[in-house]
């Protein structure tokens, strides 16, 4: 209560400067601390000193007294937050430890079916030419996008990315192919559903409480095969370094464009009355669903990292206003007793 | 000529689930019990439609291996 009370004067008081409390207030709040609003309040109290008119400095010598104590308050608040990041960054810096082991472990198969079905890709470049000339709208395309996000926040711009590259894809869609998009994770429902609320067909929850399985990821890609779609798109962060992630969309080959390239496989034997054709089926509902466990994992690698390094700014932050803080309430302690002494000489000069 | 489990009506992906679960649970006590501890999640299912949820199903894991880690 007395700390909002305190903001409302200072601002009051600092209304001759608000360009020298904007600006110190926005240098404390450089690297996205948590307190952006309280610290030009603070500093308009301790900084300026060239506040001429007697009214203000009446107003910031009342202030002051309040806010010593806020100030006090704010340093115990600021320290406790402090401590809290660090614990947390300490927490990311275990659980990546620990994704990143079946991340890395999921790669080779990830980019081992990744690579062998591009080739089919290549065949199937020659043989849409002609198709689409003869049906060139492209209709009965339709598109799923998977974006994946995390459940919990405070892990830095990994979601807020993740929702910038999906909305983009809209747009350079431009509403030409039916798009759903389903949702892994629950920090992209709330900025999906806002844009493209009608898009979205489905959302999971609490995938990443438990560490990612493969029977769990098969539940999800069973669903994506459940539905009739032509495309798929994995949007997620690729995890390239503990510093640095980035968003990729990864296209899936469509079953349809797979089955036109069956043919690759006639040269050679299938044992029993099989055919490339059946495997092919198998082949690419396990191609999704290991995508999709690779796309996953990456993504929780990265959420750890990019927690890790927010926790660790703010942690920073907090121990740089902590230390600003310090100063100020030495600086607000310091003015008190000055008063209180020219109050008591001023009292025994009157006397004598 | 369909493979014997999609005659039976199951995809390829919970017919090498199934295996799976099958080879592990042929492994002896001390690493049974490993993999056991592995298993387990539970995930909620939202299906949407016209930008609202309209139904919610919660995933567990299903099959024996989830009898088996209940244990």
């Amino acid at each position: 209560m007395t700390s909002r009370v305190a903001l409302k004067v200072a601002m009051r008081a600092a209304g001759n400067s608000p360009g020298a409390a904007g600006a110190l207030g926005a240098s404390l709040s450089g690297r996205g601390s948590l307190w952006a609003p309280v610290a030009p309040a603070m500093a308009s109290v301790g900084a300026p000193r060239g506040q001429s008119s007697p009214s203000a400095v009446a107003v910031e010598e009342q202030v002051r007294w309040v806010n010593l104590k806020v100030v006090r308050e704010r340093m115990k608040t600021v320290a406790n937050i402090g401590k809290i990041c660090k614990a947390m960054k300490l927490v990311a810096a275990a659980k990546l430890r620990g994704v990143q082991s079946l991340q890395e472990a999921s790669r080779p198969f990830a980019t081992g079916l990744g690579e062998f079905f591009s080739t089919m890709d290549d065949l199937e470049a020659a043989t849409t030419a002609e198709a689409a000339k003869t049906d060139p709208s492209g209709e009965g395309k339709k598109q799923l996008i998977i974006a994946v996000t995390s459940d919990r926040g405070l892990c830095g711009g990994v979601n807020a990315v993740i929702v910038k590259e999906v909305k983009q894809m809209m747009i350079e869609d431009a509403g030409a192919t039916p798009t759903g998009i389903m949702l892994v994770g629950d920090k992209g429902r709330e900025p999906m559903r806002r844009v493209h609320g009608d898009n979205i067909v489905v959302s999971f929850k609490d995938v990443f409480k438990a560490p990612i399985t493969f029977p769990q990821v098969c539940m999800i890609a069973e669903d994506v095969l459940a539905r009739s779609y032509t495309d798929v798109v994995l949007v997620y962060n690729r995890f390239k370094s503990a510093m640095e992630q980035e968003p990729v969309r990864k296209p899936i080959v469509g079953l349809s464009t797979v089955l036109d390239s069956a043919s690759a496989f006639d040269e050679y034997e299938f044992d029993s009355d099989m055919d490339s054709a059946q495997v092919f089926v198998d082949l690419f509902e396990f191609q999704l669903a290991t995508q999709l466990y690779n796309a996953l994992l990456e993504n929780a690698t990265s959420e750890q990292a990019a927690r890790m390094s927010a926790m660790d700014n703010a942690s920073r932050n907090s121990t740089d206003m902590h230390a600003k803080l310090a100063l100020t309430a030495n600086r607000v302690r310091q003015a008190g007793i000055t008063t209180e002494l020219s109050e008591i000489v001023a009292g025994a000069a009157s006397v004598s | 000529m369909v493979q014997y489990w999609r005659a039976a009506g199951v995809s390829y992906l919970r017919y090498c689930n199934l295996t799976a679960d099958a080879v592990r649970s042929a492994l002896k006590e001390q690493a049974r019990k490993k993999t056991a501890a592995k298993v387990p999640f539970s995930m909620t299912k939202s299906t949407w439609e016209a930008g609202k949820p309209v139904s919610r199903v919660q995933l567990e894991p299903a099959g024996a291996e989830a009898l088996q880690g209940a244990k």
